[in-house]
This record gives C-alpha cells, sequence and structure tokens, in this order.
C-alpha cells in the first residue's frame, strides 16, 4: 500500500488530478471548431491554435503542483525527506500521465507535426515538478513558524509566470533570453514551430536548473534554521 | 588554265549559295495568327483562334502559347498563359478557342521549342476589334460592302460551339458541309444561339444526316415555284412554324431547339426581294445566353459541410479519465481495509492501460481529422442533350489560406474567368494547359470559373400513352429523374439501366431540388410548351487530395450535375 501514500495524501483528496483534466478539457473542447457549414466558417475563421489549452494546462497543473509539493511536505507521520520527494515525483508524474488522452488529442491543433506537442508537454511536466520541489521547502519553513504558505507560493508562482515577461520588453536578445524563464513565453515558442534549438534547450533547462538550485538553497537554508 | 578552273569553282559554289538560300530562309519558322470572327471579338468571352504555323523544315517537338495579361486596379499587370497545343508540331494551322479575358492588352502567341526556347513570335491588338454587345455572322463567299458585321468564309468557322459565345447569329449564306461545324453550330443553338439556313438550290451541296438535324422539316426535298425558281420544302417538325410564306410555300420556318432557334429560309440569300430579306431580319431572334446561376452556385458553396472533430470527443476524454480515477480513488480505501494488495495493483495498472488506450485512440484515431481542408469547391454542371448535347460547368473555389491550386477541365477547353474576379483576388495569374488551370488563391478568396464543353447522355425518352418509355444506356442505375411537361411534374424513383416504360405519377419537384432550374427558367423553356424534360439532379460531397507541384491540398468539393434530356412528345 506504499503506492497508495505515494500518490495521494492521507486524506486521499483526488482533486489535483481531477481539476486540471476538467479545465483543460473544456478549454480544449472550446477550441474545436463551431462551423459546421462553411457559411458559418467563413463568419467564424477556425485557425488551429493550441496556445491556450496549453497554458491553461500550464497554469493550472502549476497550481496544482504547488499544491502537490506543500502537501507532501515531511510531517510527523512521515518526517524522511527523501521519500516527500519521492512522493512529490511520483504525484505530479501521474498527474500529468492522466492528462496524456487530452494531449494526444490536441494533436488535432497541429497539422504540421507532434514535436511542438512534445516539446511543450516536457516542458510543463519539468515546470511543475520544479515549483512542487521548492513549494516542499517553503511549507516546511512555514510551518516551522506556525504560519501558512499558501500566499507566499501563490506569490512566487505568479511572479515566476509574469517577472520574466518584462525582458521581452528589451531589444537586447540576451535580455529577451531571459523570458524563456517564464512558461508562458516558453510555450509561445515551443509551439510557434518558429523557435531555435538554443530556445529549446534553455526552455527545456531551465526548470531543471532552476529547480534544482532553489530546492537545493532552501534545504541548506531550512537545514541551518533548525540547526540555529 | 588555273584562272579557268578558279572560275568554275567560284561559279559552282555561287550557284549552291543562291540556290540553298530558299532553304535557308524556310529554316526561320514564322507564326500568323487572327483572333475572332474577322478580328472581331468580345471582352469576357470566348473567341475562336487561328495560328498559323510555317517555316519549319520539318516537324518539331514544342509547344503554342498564347499570352494574355490582365490589369488589376492598382496597375499592376498578370500574366496569363495558355498552352494551346504541346506535342509534334508541323506547318499547319491550329484552332482553338480560348477566353478574351483582356482586350485592352495585346494577345501574343509563341513557338516554343522543346527546351522552351522561343523559335517565333507574333502579336496583335484587340482592341479595335472588341465589341461591346453580341453581333451577327455572316457565314458567305460574297463581299457584303455596306456592312459592319463580319463576314467569313466556311472554311473560318471554329468547331467548339462556345466560340460562337460572342454571335447573336450566325447567317448560314452559303453551304457548309463539315460535319464538326454543323454540330458545333447544333450545340450552341441548344445553348440559346440563334441559326439562319439559306438553302433553296443550295441544299443538295449542303444535305447530310447531321444537316438534317437542324432542319425544321423532315423529308426535305426541292420543289418549283411558279415562277421557275426552286424552294426547299417538307412535313414541318411538331414545334415548327411558318413565319412567312412565298407562292403559298414557306419561306421562314422556325423551330425551336434547346434553348436557341433555327430559322430556315427556303430560298437562296441571293433570291430573296429586300422585303423579304427586311422581314426575315426583324424576325431573327438574338442568341440568348445562359444567365448568371451564381446566386444558386454561391448558396450551395456556402452550405458546402466543413469537416470538423465532434465536439463530443474531449469531454469523453474527460469523463472516461475522470471515471477511472475516482474509482481507483474510492475503492482504495476498501481495498486497504481488507489489505488486498494485488487488487489494489490491479486496479492501478487498469487505470494506466485505460488512460494508454484512450491516448492512442485519442491520438490516432479521434484526431483523424488534422488535415483541415484547403479549398472548398462547388462543381455545378449542367448538361442538355437535344438534338446535339453540350455542357456547361460552373466551378466556384474558396480557399481558407494562400495556396496555389489546379483545376482539371476537358480537352482544349480553357475555363473563362468571371468579369470581375474576386474581392479579395489581387492576383489574377493563371497559366492553363490543355487538361489544367493552374493559379494561386489568396486567403479567403472567391474565383468562379465556366467551362464549356461538349456532351453526348446515353439517355432518351419517350412519352407513351402508358407512361415514359426510357433508354438508360450509362453504367448503372438512376434515382429520382422528374418528367416537366407543361406545369405538370411526374416522379420517377429508380430509372433501371436498360429500357423500361414507367408508369406517371404526378408529383412536385422538392424545394431543395428546384433552384436549378428555376434560376435556368429564363433561359431554358423546361416549362413551355409541350415538350417533356427529363430531370436528374444529383449532388455528392466529396473530400479530394490533390497533388500538385510536390505539395498536396486537400479540396472539399460539393458536385451538382443537372441533367436535361429533351423528350419526344406522344
Amino acid at each position: 500500500m506504499k503506492l497508495l501514500s505515494l500518490l495521494f495524501d492521507y486524506r486521499g483528496d483526488a482533486s489535483m488530478y481531477v481539476i486540471p483534466i476538467v479545465i483543460s478539457g473544456l478549454v480544449l473542447t472550446a477550441a474545436m471548431p463551431a462551423a459546421s457549414r462553411l457559411s458559418e466558417l467563413i463568419a467564424q475563421p477556425w485557425d488551429p491554435f493550441p496556445l491556450p489549452f496549453f497554458l491553461v494546462y500550464a497554469i493550472v497543473s502549476a497550481v496544482m503542483a504547488v499544491r502537490i509539493g506543500a502537501g507532501a511536505a515531511p510531517d510527523d507521520i512521515d518526517p524522511n525527506y527523501s521519500t516527500a520527494v519521492l512522493r512529490i515525483l511520483a504525484r505530479v508524474t501521474f498527474g500529468h500521465f492522466l492528462m496524456l488522452p487530452l494531449i494526444t488529442y490536441s494533436r488535432i491543433l497541429f497539422p504540421d507535426g507532434v514535436l511542438p506537442i512534445v516539446g511543450a508537454t516536457a516542458h510543463i511536466l519539468l515546470v511543475c515538478l520544479m515549483l512542487a520541489l521548492i513549494a516542499m521547502p517553503m511549507q516546511i519553513k512555514a510551518e516551522r513558524r506556525y504560519q501558512g504558505s499558501l500566499v507566499r507560493r501563490h506569490v512566487f508562482l505568479f511572479l515566476y509566470f509574469a517577472l520574466p515577461l518584462l525582458a521581452l520588453l528589451s531589444e537586447a536578445p540576451i535580455i529577451r533570453a531571459a523570458a524563456l524563464v517564464s512558461p508562458i513565453n516558453s510555450l509561445t515558442v515551443l509551439l510557434s514551430g518558429s523557435g531555435s534549438m538554443i530556445e529549446w534547450v534553455l526552455a527545456l533547462t531551465i526548470p531543471v536548473v532552476v529547480g534544482v538550485v532553489s530546492s537545493t538553497i532552501l534545504r541548506s537554508n531550512l537545514r541551518r534554521s533548525i540547526h540555529a | 588554265m588555273h584562272v579557268d578552273r578558279l572560275v568554275r569553282y567560284v561559279t559552282c559554289v555561287s550557284f549552291a549559295l543562291v540556290v540553298s538560300f530558299p532553304y535557308f530562309a524556310l529554316a526561320a519558322p514564322t507564326i500568323d495568327f487572327s483572333c475572332g470572327f474577322d478580328g472581331q471579338t468580345m471582352r469576357h468571352r470566348f473567341m475562336p483562334l487561328r495560328i498559323t504555323v510555317s517555316g519549319l523544315v520539318h516537324p518539331i517537338e514544342g509547344s503554342i502559347v498564347v499570352h494574355q495579361t490582365r490589369r488589376s486596379a492598382a496597375d499592376t499587370a498578370f500574366p496569363i498563359a495558355y498552352t494551346v497545343h504541346s506535342g509534334m508540331i508541323e506547318n499547319r494551322v491550329y484552332r482553338v478557342t480560348i477566353p478574351n479575358t483582356e482586350p485592352l492588352n495585346p494577345v501574343s502567341v509563341e513557338l516554343l521549342d522543346h527546351q522552351r526556347d522561343v523559335l517565333a513570335f507574333g502579336d496583335v491588338m484587340l482592341r479595335l476589334g472588341t465589341c461591346e454587345w453580341p453581333f451577327p455572322l455572316f457565314v458567305t463567299d460574297h463581299v457584303l460592302v455596306d456592312r459592319t458585321e463580319p463576314v467569313v468564309d466556311p472554311s473560318e468557322l471554329p468547331t467548339d460551339w462556345w466560340a460562337y459565345d460572342a454571335v447573336s447569329s450566325v447567317w448560314l449564306m452559303t453551304p457548309v458541309v463539315s460535319v464538326p461545324v454543323l454540330e458545333a453550330l447544333g450545340e450552341w443553338v441548344v445553348s440559346g444561339g440563334s441559326l439562319i439556313l439559306f438553302t433553296g438550290t443550295d441544299f443538295p451541296r449542303m444535305d447530310s444526316p447531321t444537316f438534317r438535324k437542324l432542319l425544321p422539316v423532315t423529308t426535305p426535298y426541292l420543289a418549283a415555284t411558279a415562277d421557275g425558281d426552286y424552294m426547299l420544302a417538307g412535313k414541318l417538325r411538331d414545334r415548327a412554324t411558318s413565319r412567312l410564306i412565298r407562292d403559298d410555300m414557306p419561306l421562314l420556318i422556325v423551330m425551336p431547339l434547346g434553348a436557341g432557334s433555327i430559322s430556315l429560309i427556303t430560298t437562296r440569300f441571293e433570291e430573296l426581294t429586300s422585303e423579304e430579306a427586311d422581314y426575315i431580319m426583324a424576325e431573327t431572334k438574338p442568341a440568348v445566353r445562359m444567365p448568371s446561376i451564381e446566386q444558386v452556385v454561391h448558396e450551395a458553396l456556402r452550405n458546402t459541410p466543413v469537416p470538423r472533430p465532434p465536439f463530443l470527443i474531449a469531454p469523453i476524454l474527460v469523463g472516461v479519465t475522470l471515471a477511472g480515477v475516482v474509482v481507483f480513488s474510492e475503492s482504495r480505501y476498501h481495498l486497504k481495509r481488507l489489505n488486498r494488495l494485488r487488487t489494489f495493483m490491479g486496479m492501478f495498472a487498469g487505470l494506466c492501460l485505460l488512460v494508454l488506450a484512450i491516448s492512442v485512440w485519442a491520438g490516432l484515431f479521434a484526431g483523424r481529422y488534422d488535415d483541415p481542408i484547403d479549398v472548398y469547391q462547388t462543381d455545378t454542371t449542367i448538361r442538355v442533350q437535344s438534338s446535339f448535347g453540350l455542357e456547361i460547368a460552373l466551378r466556384t473555389l474558396f480557399a481558407e489560406r494562400r495556396v496555389d491550386v489546379h483545376v482539371e477541365h476537358p480537352a482544349a477547353s480553357f475555363p473563362l474567368p468571371p468579369a470581375v474576379p474576386s474581392i479579395r483576388g489581387v492576383d489574377f495569374s493563371e497559366e492553363s494547359t490543355h487538361l489544367q488551370s493552374y493559379f494561386a488563391l489568396q486567403e479567403y478568396e472567391r474565383r468562379d470559373l465556366t467551362v464549356f464543353d461538349q456532351g453526348r447522355i446515353d439517355i432518351a425518352m419517350r412519352l407513351t400513352p402508358s407512361g415514359a418509355e426510357i433508354v438508360n444506356q450509362t453504367d448503372g442505375d438512376l434515382l429520382e429523374g422528374y418528367i416537366l411537361l407543361g406545369d405538370t411534374t411526374y416522379y420517377i424513383p429508380v430509372i433501371r439501366k436498360g429500357a423500361a416504360t414507367y408508369a406517371l405519377t404526378e408529383s412536385y419537384l422538392p424545394e431543395e431540388k428546384s433552384a436549378l432550374p428555376t434560376a435556368l427558367s429564363n433561359w431554358f423553356p423546361l416549362r413551355r410548351g409541350t415538350v417533356p424534360w427529363l430531370l436528374l439532379i444529383h449532388q455528392k460531397d466529396e473530400r479530394i487530395y490533390a497533388e500538385f507541384k510536390d505539395d498536396g491540398i486537400y479540396k472539399q468539393v460539393r458536385k451538382v450535375t443537372l441533367t436535361i434530356i429533351e423528350g419526344e412528345s406522344p
């Protein structure tokens, strides 16, 4: 029954899996063409545009990821940090696995190939893992202070998504590349099909680097605060 | 001695050069061509083209290309090219029929070799010969010096019925014996043309089975009048009426045929009095061109179905996944309580398999509409079979994005572009071979093309007292035939292959099938007189993948075919 504790918290809450499927499913349904006759198509042209589906999928999954990260934090029942990390990996991966039918169906929005879908899905998975890994030490730290981490987690989430977009205001290519930190810009680049190899590498590497570095720093800070 | 020999050599060489000069001169091919009838054409109508190739030492592999240009409002010239012949080219006259798309610019003809190098070139300006309205055409070997209408020799008459597109009436004042020309004239009459035949003592020279199909009389013979002249006589056909009498014999007999009419003058042109000639001129109806059915065609285009993925698939995927998650999530308590680990693992594996299975289904099968339609097309074909057969096809194309398209058409029947191409159209360029036309459609551009062709329908219908006798020699059974006789409509559910007699059941033409015949009612007399017409109206939607220049496009095509067959009264 270890699998059960890996996939669900002690309350057995399945909403972290259900909510992204429902909301993303609604957006995907809305992205389908409404016209059944040419006259309707002329009045309401349909341009296959996958970005809204993947943006909503990324945002809802990110919100759920910080929730998973906070929920998987070591507690009195299971104080092992490594097991907590394993829980995060299992829950985030399982959540994305359940999204697989919608992701494969979104291929209908890509007449020219499946590579952008693979890239965007991989990016969202890595971002969610990163956010969950960062949310966990934030939760532990807040608990030690007998505080909640809800606001802090979501402010961080908002800043992570929005703040790098300010780099797009710059003309310099190097500064503009910093906007790839935001999943909004990364997904736009990956799904446009016009992204260069460097942009693809950056989009997929940044979440890994940020996740590893941030969680390491936060964990070491946590240890220092415990020893202090 | 040496001087004599030298003089002899020089003389021989000079002689050889002089003799061979015409040979070298002959090696320069030339092109001479004429457009229209006696140089007269009409804008946005078809015109015959006679291209004379000469000067070729031997037949060559190459092509003959006619160039026109069309100007847009922005004063940009767009090239339009018609490859009117490709293959072996020799010294002879090539006859084709092409649209006169822009008379303000010159028409040029190029003779190209197999490497597409220009061997000969010629051009002509149509501006002075372009008429604003259809004109009468006189076919005679007489010189009518006091007339401005075109006068042509019988040998100049084209063999495509749509070549007479700009003509209001054809006056055959001299015998025409060419069967293809007579067939073309008959088809043109069925399409709405007006043909005036002069016979009299010329009749024996022009008599042929095809010519008799044009005559408003059966069993024709020459009868002598009291004055000693000879006039053509015979039994009037059902619909033929005598309009002018001379010596108690019909001088002018008019017979409607299809949408047009044939006027028979039973004597030679030279034997008419001026009063008779004036009367005949006044009685002659001008040609009726098929009216625009743009509204009906565009309605069909607007109603063309758009292939799309069903809305329900995404909710179904969500529902199935959620059901799996909920069942798995809820059952874990009971399984944990019962400590049934294997069942729990089995359920987890089942959930994973379910998700994988619907993922594969969603990606491979539910998403089979992943190739969007590039071009929506409506092919409206009107096929008419009277004494002569013809076919008129209107092709309307609409592009969702900028796309290069090609449209197939019958051999050497080039499509007629519309007078006003489209509101969105900015590129009128077109390249046509004898079987296909190529052009680019802009995003959300619609383009209409009209293609004319000869036609033959292997169905014959005759009304008998017991019903309708129909001989169907097509490949199979035909569904839903309607017989129109005056204001009455009869319905035949299935017309079987072969000959059969069908009892007539009074019915009506359903609304969805009456749009096209109603739009054509001012052109084709389906509801007039005592002539029965058999109507077959079929519609089919299909998705076509068309390859073009190493690329392919998806077309959603709606094919509407209206077949009109003239029957015989009891």
